[in-house]
């Protein structure tokens, strides 16, 4: 295998990585101030790899699908389809002065790619009335909350409903929103938060003992 | 040949077999057993054979074996030998592995893998070892599959991918076996396509019959009137920054909420950079805009789309380039290709000698605004407004209570508030409009409650014996 497999160019990177997110944290927690223009220069180059992984990206799904079309692979109708819309799409953008605004790319953007993904995202509330006949029920255990939480706060932002609610009920979804929902959101935050780092310091100890 | 040899970094006596050291951990599969071999290169170190211990002697007094160029010079009093090792004679050093004991001459010559081997035990030894249980699992998969370079590398990426997807183990709740669900959790209800056709017939009913009262009043959720607030200050010189997350699949709900603020904003005429690091969001938010543009007046809408409205494009990077833009954004901010908006640069360039007036971004989750809460105000410490759907609300509120968020504009609740701050003769046909989205949304609000009366009805017939009845 090439020398990237090798542990030592893993620990180079790990090293690199390690030392990078010092200074980075360095800079965040303002310890050296003259670190400001370096981590400038990381970010930098963080977006300057972004847009070649981009572009990677785009090269391996060409590749990849121009394969399966080449051996005739399972659903390569679908491959073709992909592959010819990609390259549509990249003419359209490319050739003519107006760039990702001239003409063909706005139709193809409102005409195709607006509706399209307009149309799959309002499934969502199909799933979501679905869900209210399956389980927005009195008898699960926790149901009674669940059920008079999502009919407190759907009747408090639906016009017919918001103006003949009592002030109180108002007051109470306020409530239940500003305090208790609250907490718990600020809790979920916290242990986000947390487990993010665990999982990183994990990986880095782990990563560092366990496969060499 | 024994069968056990010292690890080159701290001299634990280890089964030839073993994949990773018992004592620190070392990935004992590295060494190059061609090169050097194992036994001949790390013999085990008998207990006190350093340490000037008095041992019983052994049955075969052999010299007790020497280091060689790889027993690590500052490892401390090795660790006692397996009794069931046999004693064997020492091993005549490697031709490449010259006594440490007296200067090599041609220590010059030793080849440049041994080296790098030798450097990467040493650095190992910085990091603490796993513990025991771990490292026996490791080296029980390592046994089961031997190190041919492709199955390493499959493994690898499986065994970081798992690390990275895992749980974390913070409770052990006992799993619920599937098929325990009783009807009355949902369990056992089937999937019903009437539900699907009822909505369909509700919102063609809605669109066709529906109405609703001329003034529709809505719930102002804390947090708009802070919005409206912080725009009103807004300057005409001020630069405003805005981070479009929003594409087209959430444009449905999303322009309601963005549609009255972006007018309030082209009314405030201060600058406008718009960046966005969704493909499709420097063209969702193009067509906001110039819905926008079309409900001020033709001179205001020129200089908008003129002068004041700067497209920053569209931003790769993710999260990790998002603090560039509270360094220094005139690098991060991408300019027009052709170069035809001269003073979009200036208006950039003017973000590097100071930080923008206010933030806005314009999401459709929770993450896009928090990303931005995290990454960018710490560094820039500019007040941010989130105009965000309805459902990224609750996860944005406690922001808005400990002030890291200067307004908080949600769903269509917010949008409506919002609009009726903005104190604009509306048009009959957005008048209509309102009517009936208001409309759709007290259908859809009871046909919720039915469906959810129906769930009920139908597990209760199915547990108490109504016969099986199911709508």
């Amino acid at each position: 295998m090439p020398p990237a497999q090798s542990p030592w160019i893993y620990r180079l990177g790990l090293t690199l990585t390690a030392a990078v997110a010092a200074l980075v944290l360095m800079d965040r927690f303002q310890l050296l101030p003259a670190l400001r223009p370096v981590t400038t220069l990381l970010y930098g180059w963080a977006l300057l790899l972004a847009a070649f992984a981009l572009l990677l990206g785009i090269g391996n799904v060409v590749w990849v699908h121009v394969r399966r079309v080449q051996q005739g692979a399972a659903e390569w109708p679908l491959s073709l389809l992909l592959v010819g819309s990609l390259l549509l799409v990249f003419l359209a953008g490319s050739i003519g002065p107006g760039g990702a605004t001239a003409p063909l790319m706005e139709w193809l953007f409102s005409a195709l790619i607006g509706p399209g993904q307009a149309t799959l995202f309002a499934l969502t509330g199909v799933f979501v009335l679905i869900a209210a006949y399956r389980y927005l029920r009195l008898d699960r255990a926790d149901g009674l909350w669940i059920l008079a939480g999502t009919l407190l706060v759907l009747l408090l932002q639906t016009p017919s409903s918001y103006a003949a609610l009592p002030p109180v009920l108002v007051d109470l979804a306020d409530w239940l929103l500003d305090w208790p929902v609250m907490a718990a959101l600020r809790g979920v935050l916290l242990g986000g938060g947390l487990a993010a780092l665990l999982v990183i310091l994990r990986l880095l100890v782990q990563r560092g003992v366990g496969r060499g | 040949m024994s069968s056990t040899f010292g690890c080159p970094h701290c001299g634990h006596s280890n089964a030839v077999e073993a994949a990773f050291c018992g004592g620190c951990g070392t990935n004992l599969q590295e060494i190059d057993a061609a090169l050097l071999p194992a036994d001949d290169l790390f013999p085990v170190k008998k207990k006190g054979a350093e340490s000037g211990e008095s041992t019983p002697p052994p049955a075969d007094p052999a010299p007790p074996a020497e280091p060689t160029a790889l027993t690590e010079p500052t490892a401390p009093e090795a660790p006692p030998a397996d009794p069931a090792v046999p004693k064997a004679s020492p091993p005549p050093p490697a031709p490449d592995a010259p006594d440490r004991a007296k200067p090599a001459p041609d220590a010059d010559r030793v080849p440049l893998p041994m080296l790098l081997s030798r450097f990467q035990q040493e650095w190992r030894g910085a990091v603490p070892p796993l513990p025991e249980e771990a490292l026996q699992d490791l080296a029980k998969r390592a046994v089961q599959q031997p190190p041919s370079p492709e199955r390493m590398d499959d493994e690898e990426r499986r065994r970081l991918r798992n690390l990275i997807n895992e749980d974390i183990p913070l409770l052990d709740l006992p799993q619920r076996p599937a098929n325990t669900q009783s009807a009355a959790q949902g369990g056992e209800l089937p999937r019903q396509p009437w539900i699907g056709w009822l909505v369909v017939v509700s919102l063609l009913a809605v669109l066709l019959l529906g109405d609703a009262p001329a003034t529709v009043t809505v719930h102002a959720w804390p947090g708009v009137e802070e919005a409206h607030t912080a725009i009103n200050q807004l300057s005409p010189e001020s630069v405003a920054l805005i981070n479009w997350a929003y594409d087209p699949a959430t444009a449905g709900e999303m322009d309601l909420v963005a549609l009255p603020v972006m007018e309030h904003l082209i009314r405030s005429q201060s600058r406008l950079v718009v960046i966005s690091q969704l493909p499709g969001g420097p063209a969702t938010a193009r067509r906001l805009m110039a819905r926008a543009g079309q409900q001020i007046s033709p001179q205001e809408r020129a200089a908008f789309f003129d002068s004041n409205l700067v497209e920053g494009g569209f931003l790769p990077g993710g999260a990790s380039v998002l603090a560039l833009l509270g360094q220094d954004p005139a690098t991060g901010l991408p300019v027009d290709a052709q170069g035809s908006q001269t003073d979009g640069r200036l208006a950039i360039t003017r973000l590097e000698q100071a930080p923008p007036a206010l933030t806005l971004v314009f999401a459709a989750q929770a993450e896009g605004v928090q990303r931005w809460l995290e990454q960018v105000q710490p560094l820039n410490r500019t007040p941010v407004i989130a105009v965000v759907s309805g459902a990224a609300d609750p996860a944005l509120r406690p922001y808005l209570e400990s002030g890291q968020l200067a307004g908080l504009v949600s769903g269509y609740s917010g949008g409506l508030a919002y609009e009726q701050r903005n104190a604009r003769n509306l048009s009959r046909a957005e008048e209509r409009l309102h009517q009936q989205r208001s409309a759709a949304r007290n259908w859809l609000l009871w046909l919720v409650i039915l469906l959810a009366l129906l769930g009920n009805l139908a597990a209760h017939s199915t547990e108490r014996g109504w016969g099986g009845w199911r709508p």
